[in-house]
């Protein structure tokens, strides 16, 4: 089913119809004149009609409000580019549907996107943050406050929220918190004892308990944890994976962008 | 034995390769299509790169998938086309069956070899084994008897 499918239709208010019928059955002696005027003035109106109401039609096709039945679920094709099942009990908008750009709004419910096209082209946005997608497959769930979970089955998803970013790489999940955005990923098949430890932001716990796959966690820590606990996050990174000499470890303890962006991409070799 | 050549699909969009190895050893390393950061090979089973190459234009890389299928050996050659040296993408180019990809590769006199199980959620880097040498028959015919009962989940 297209998205295009699920739309109402609009229709030109009866009004204008009326006005028309009432002006045409008018007994006056300028009917001669009038009746032409009348006439041409009526198709003129159709015209505008036709054109406003076309677009209008057009562009309420085009974006628009969706909700599934408690029971049952539909599937969305995203243009060219992949479908999104859409849960039972679940609603959410239109917000895009062009070549260019397709986005969603997820108010409360569940959807499973699978996606193949370049990054950026799907986005789901959320009242916590916007899951960007970089080309993968993943389910989210919503409730209507802004809490959800993100779970990522191929590829990778980012999340972000005013400028902070949590990358969900295949095989990994996170929470969503209402009004903060995305919590830390963790891999799936991490220890539920450290699943617990990211949602409580117990430091200590994830840094003596990571594997060498958990550098995942441990990188989205850095940013996120006071600057007195950051070498020591940084140590257990070095210690769990070793860091090319290239990659300055002051600049990354200092935050610098690039220097954490060529951490990240050294540490996805181990994810 | 049937053979039907699959073309495997090289992306590299890396800048960093890695002193992973000692400054002596050739090796690959293997991960996940989020380590190519690439949207080619997002749907790709694995991605992997060399190192220990001090010319990776040079570098001679070649990969086979292994595998059984419906009570038959088989294998697969897989064509190798290079797009940024030192980073490949693997594709699964099969339905079912157990399947493992083999990379041999040659760096000058440096020889290294992998065998990679693939299962439904792409390669099991857990059992993948790394080798300085192109993995023999034996370590190939090892890798697929290690499969667990009813595959990798």
């Amino acid at each position: 089913m297209n998205i295009r499918d699920h739309l109402p239709l609009l229709e030109a208010p009866e009004s204008v119809w009326e006005a028309i019928e009432a002006g045409l059955r008018e007994n006056n002696p300028r009917a001669a004149r009038p009746r032409a005027w009348v006439f041409i003035f009526a198709a003129a109106a159709a015209v505008v009609l036709l054109v406003a109401g076309g677009e209008w039609w057009f562009a309420a096709r085009r974006t628009g409000w969706i909700e599934t039945a408690a029971s049952a679920g539909i599937t969305l094709r995203i243009g060219d580019i992949g479908s999104v099942d859409v849960r039972p009990g679940t609603r959410l908008r239109v917000i895009a549907d062009r070549a260019d750009q397709h986005r969603l709004q997820l108010v409360r419910g569940s959807i499973h996107a699978k996606i193949s096209a370049p990054p950026r082209l799907f986005q789901v946005e959320t009242r916590s943050g916007t899951a960007v997608d970089l080309g993968c497959e993943y389910s989210m769930t919503m409730d209507e406050d802004g809490s959800g979970i993100l779970h990522v089955s191929a590829g990778w998803v980012d999340f972000e929220r005013d400028g902070l970013e949590s990358l969900v790489p295949a095989g990994a999940m996170c929470r969503i918190r209402p009004g903060k955005g995305a919590d830390i990923p963790y891999f799936e098949d991490a220890s539920v004892e450290f699943g617990h430890a990211v949602e409580r932001g117990d430091i200590e716990f994830l840094i003596r308990n990571a594997r060498v796959r958990d550098t995942l966690t441990l990188w989205h820590l850095l940013s996120r944890v006071p600057a007195n606990s950051r070498a020591r996050v940084y140590d257990r990174i070095a210690a769990l994976a070793p860091i090319p000499p290239a990659i300055s470890g002051d600049r990354v303890l200092s935050l610098d962008p690039e220097a954490l962006q060529r951490l990240r991409e050294e540490l996805a070799w181990k994810w | 034995m049937k053979i039907r050549k699959s073309r495997l699909i090289l992306f590299a969009p890396f800048c960093l390769i890695p002193a992973l190895a000692g400054a002596d050893e050739f090796m690959f390393e293997v991960a996940s299509p989020v380590a190519a950061q690439g949207f080619v090979s997002k749907t790709a089973a694995f991605v992997f790169r060399t190192a220990g190459c001090t010319d990776p234009d040079k570098a001679q890389i070649s990969a086979t998938a292994e595998g059984v299928a419906d009570g038959t050996r088989r294998n697969l050659v897989l064509r190798v086309t290079p797009s940024k040296p030192g980073v490949y993408a693997v594709f699964q180019q099969w339905n079912s069956g157990r399947w493992v990809v083999v990379l041999k590769g040659s760096c000058g006199p440096r020889q290294a070899g992998a065998v990679i199980p693939v299962g439904p959620r792409g390669f099991v880097r857990e059992d993948s084994k790394f080798f300085t040498h192109p993995a023999t028959a034996a370590e190939i015919e090892a890798a697929l008897k290690a499969f667990p009962e009813g595959g990798y989940k």
